[in-house]
């Protein structure tokens, strides 16, 4: 029967004003601990999409746009460039490597996304089964893309123009899955990967007449060209000449996306700010009850003193009460921020958007407790130098 | 077991003081301090408890000059060495019987000894309600197991304070004499703080207080 199971047997006598504050401090960490959770998750996710990525090259347009689009296929593309002045800018000593995008068209809410065997290499993907295209018309699915529409290697289907499901079909141009690819925790999993000549293939039609031939394929374009350079000097001067030399713009994915993150960030911290208030209120309501149990229960605190308890005991008794429950409402806050993440994920999900993990569990998440104790030892802080300072003698001689 | 030299308090605010220049209880002995009301009774005993510390003289309990201990070690000289009973024989409502006793164990630094405070609760006769809350103890259980956390860390000196002011006769006798066989059955000193004249026909030692004079003094 030492001082933490005393502490306990107080709370367990009051349960319905322990389920309160345990609630108010779960809902604060929770919060908070959402919000963490979530943005870390869309970092990460972000961060694995950008990775090896130095520049988005495309229309002229929003950069944030370009990007999204060009890397993480969140937003419908700016426009396309001419195929020739994006084999122009290849040539450019600054540049190691080039990896083109066709963005057109879509099937049942996934992009077809025309490119070169490079793309699959940036994300590291592997086959899980079948074989990578060796001409047009044939595709490679992203795992989650074979996942949600079922088609495997053989299969036929054919795309829509557009990302919106119902668009005008390219009914006579079929295209045939001979690959599907391993998971890849990017947004690699949620493509169609074709050549893409396929791309330009569904829009030009067979065309057989030499001449009609050399003008279609002077005037072929591709949506996005994604740059590595050779050096990084390059990040220096090749933005800036592409931006001002070319009708063609250059986005800097880690710029534009820390750009995104601050405008993003002003709705986290508005959402963190309400969390913080929450624990403010338990703190405010764990105050009160212990503030209140000490004249409940001056008395008692008489009593153990009787029984030889010392001050700091009584000081601690409380003191362990506050705590007890900011280690119950913090943990269970920890679950409450998982469980919101889970929601949210889910609802992504079904929006074909960024990927969360929301039960992915780091140590790091304990320092979420720090708070909910913090708030609890403040609250608790007045009423244990109260209840040790309390004049023992004069209360017991007041009852009897 | 107790003895006080010119013991004085000075009550706080008031100019009243409490005076007592030589008293002496013998180890085993029992002893009523009587008086009219507001005649220090309580405070007496909190003096003996180290629960107040006095303005003048000395308090010594088992050999020991409470004033010369530091506040800790005097509470811990409380929890171990002497038992104490209040008029409402307090018990801890959150916890059972037998968890009053065990804190009150734990409390004075001592080890949680389950057996002995069993066998406590059982010389008290409430050995069948261990684990029952106070609550739903009837009033002379409650009584009992008091009276057996006071005495569960053998203490030499039990300080009981006006324990029957509240009762009838018979529950009156009833708990003097479970107070008088308990402290004879553990040879333990016991003091009782009361105005309760009943209780004169049970204990014949008495320290009568004298009303407490107006004026100050030193």
């Amino acid at each position: 029967m030492n001082l933490l199971q005393l502490a306990w047997s107080y709370l367990r006598a009051r349960p319905l004003g322990t389920l309160l504050n345990v609630l108010l401090l779960a809902l604060g960490v929770g919060t908070i601990g959402f919000v963490l959770i979530v943005n870390g998750q869309i970092g990460d996710s972000l961060n694995r999409d950008a990775k090896g990525i130095d520049l988005v090259v495309g229309a002229k347009g929003s950069p944030i746009q370009l990007m999204l689009a060009g890397i993480f296929h969140l937003d419908v593309p700016t426009g396309n460039i001419s195929l020739k002045s994006a084999q122009e800018l290849a040539k450019d000593p600054l540049i190691r490597r080039v990896i083109p995008l066709s963005i057109a068209d879509s099937f049942r809410g996934f992009w077809i996304m025309g490119t070169t065997p490079d793309y699959i290499d940036l994300y590291h993907g592997a086959l899980a089964s079948g074989r990578a295209w060796n001409d047009r018309m044939q595709a490679v699915f992203g795992a989650t893309v074979a996942d949600r529409t079922g088609l495997g290697v053989g299969d036929r289907f054919v795309g829509s123009h557009g990302l919106a499901e119902g668009g005008p079909i390219h009914g006579d141009s079929i295209y045939r899955v001979t690959g599907i690819l391993k998971p890849t925790g990017t947004v690699l999993d949620r493509l169609v990967l074709v050549n893409s000549e396929s791309v330009w293939f569904v829009h030009e039609g067979n065309i057989t007449d030499p001449e009609e031939k050399k003008v279609i394929e002077d005037e072929r374009q591709v949506t996005v060209l994604l740059v590595q350079y050779a050096t990084p000097l390059a990040a220096v001067s090749l933005p800036r000449k592409i931006n001002s030399e070319t009708n063609m713009q250059a986005a800097s994915p880690a710029y534009e996306t820390a750009r995104l993150f601050r405008m993003i960030g002003v709705g986290a911290d508005v959402i963190r700010a309400f969390g913080g208030v929450v624990l403010a209120t338990a703190a405010l309501s764990l105050f009160i009850a212990l503030y209140h149990a000490l004249n409940e229960r001056a008395y008692d605190i008489a009593v153990l003193r009787t029984l030889g308890a010392r001050p700091v005991s009584i000081a601690m008794m409380l003191m362990l009460e506050a705590l007890i429950l900011a280690v119950l409402g913090g943990v269970l806050g920890l679950l409450l921020a998982h469980g919101l993440a889970a929601i949210l994920a889910s609802w992504m999900a079904r929006q074909e958007s960024i990927p969360i993990n929301a039960w992915a569990v780091s140590a790091k998440e304990l320092w979420l407790l720090v708070p909910s104790l913090l708030a609890a030892t403040l609250a608790a802080l007045l009423p244990s130098w109260r209840a040790a300072q309390a004049n023992i003698s004069a209360t017991l001689a007041r009852r009897a | 077991m107790i003895r006080l030299e010119r013991l004085r308090f000075a009550y706080n605010g008031s100019g009243d003081v409490l005076r007592l220049d030589q008293f002496v209880l013998e180890p085993e002995s029992n002893i009523l301090v009587v008086g009219p009301s507001g005649c220090g009774k309580t405070t007496l005993l909190h003096l003996i408890a180290g629960l107040l510390l006095p303005t003048g003289g000395s308090v010594v309990v088992d050999g020991q000059d409470l004033s010369a201990l530091s506040p800790p070690a005097r509470d811990r000289f409380r929890g171990r060495h002497i038992g104490i009973v209040l008029q409402q024989f307090h018990l801890l409502p959150t916890l059972t019987a037998m968890q009053n006793l065990l804190v009150a164990q734990s409390i004075a630094g001592l080890a949680v000894d389950r057996v002995a405070a069993q066998l406590m609760l059982k010389a008290l006769g409430v050995d069948e309600r261990v684990d029952a809350y106070p609550h739903q103890l009837s009033v002379g259980q409650q009584q009992r197991v008091a009276i057996a956390r006071a005495l569960v860390n053998r203490p030499k000196l039990l300080l009981a304070d006006e324990p029957t002011s509240n009762l009838d006769d018979e529950a009156c006798a009833s708990v003097a004499d479970l107070l008088l066989s308990a402290t004879q059955q553990h040879a333990v000193s016991l003091v009782i703080a009361t105005h309760d004249t009943r209780l004169k026909a049970k204990i014949t030692q008495q320290l009568a207080l004298p009303r407490r004079p107006a004026e100050s003094g030193a």
